[in-house]
């Protein structure tokens, strides 16, 4: 348990014994302090004391504090800075955009010239530009596009130099 | 989204060659660009292909470097006959295969095979011998 939980343990039982005190007082009718030694006897003494009651109350007052504690201690963990997970860099909208143009266009080239079942210097030079803006995973899906059609001779590469990419 | 640095650490296609006059000596093969669609399987000399004037034959290997973690690695083979059929296949970061692909020289015999999904490769092989075909 920790020294929290102790402390706020020990103010409950403090504020019990207080709603106790005051109950015994109710009991002894009387407002004026009572020496301890008296107090004790009046307790033992009065008929109108209900100690099942009291122990109750004052059980039912620990577990609730122990409750609230123990939920304040989750949230503290929950909110300490080293649990977190390292925070995500806010994606850079500009930077977004481009690359969903880039991926978008060259995509369309790619589509373009499978439909067209011929592949030409210009569509080099347009995947060639769009590729630094392209993830690699992106990049070689489109090649495989590609290669697949043209290994089918679905595709027939028109292309001066010697790489058709 | 990781904008990836793309290094293209070798390419090299006998398109690309220039061309370079050597002392020629002892047998030369000279090998034409084969493309077998049946067997998926490709055959060729660089040195032949760029040798092979008002002939569309080209045959080489470009080699790509993505900066990614685990580094992305690919080379894609390809070929091209004298009829106009081009065939290609990618290594996909079989490292095997890309130390095959930087073995390849400017007057290498290249051999491949393209796998039946279309675009990887099955096997790729590179031969540096004397007879090979020098570039001219």
């Amino acid at each position: 348990m920790s020294a929290l939980r102790v402390g706020i343990v020990g103010a409950v039982l403090g504020s019990a014994v207080g709603i106790g005190g005051t109950l015994l007082l109710a009991g002894g009718n009387s407002a004026a302090p009572v020496p301890a030694a008296r107090d004790r006897h009046a307790a033992a003494a009065a008929p109108s004391l209900d100690r099942a009651a009291l122990r109750a109350e004052m059980q039912s007052a620990v577990r609730a504090e122990l409750a609230r504690a123990a939920a304040d201690d989750d949230d503290a963990r929950a909110d300490a800075p080293d649990s977190e997970p390292a925070p995500r860099p806010a994606p850079d909208p500009a930077q977004e955009a481009q690359h969903a143009a880039a991926l978008a266009e060259a995509t369309e080239r790619v589509d373009a010239g499978l439909r067209a079942g011929r592949w030409t210097d210009a569509d080099v030079a347009e995947l060639r530009r769009r590729m630094p803006s392209l993830s690699p995973a992106e990049h070689q899906q489109l090649l495989v596009r590609l290669a697949i059609a043209m290994n089918s001779r679905r595709l027939k590469v028109d292309v001066s130099g010697g790489s058709w990419f | 989204m990781k904008h990836p640095s793309i290094f293209i650490g070798s390419f090299v296609t006998a398109a690309l060659l220039s061309g370079a006059g050597g002392v020629l000596a002892g047998y030369h093969a000279n090998t034409e660009v084969s493309i077998d669609f049946s067997n998926r399987l490709v055959n060729g000399q660089l040195g032949s292909a760029l040798n092979s004037f008002n002939s569309p034959e080209r045959i080489g290997v470009s080699i790509a470097h993505y900066r990614t973690d685990p580094p992305g690695v690919n080379a894609w083979f390809h070929a091209g006959d004298r009829l106009g059929n081009w065939v290609t296949c990618a290594t996909l970061g079989d490292e095997g295969m890309q130390r095959i692909a930087e073995a390849v020289g400017t007057d290498s015999y290249i051999q491949f095979i393209w796998s039946t999904d279309g675009f990887s490769c099955d096997y790729v092989a590179v031969i540096n011998t004397s007879e090979n075909e020098p570039k001219e």
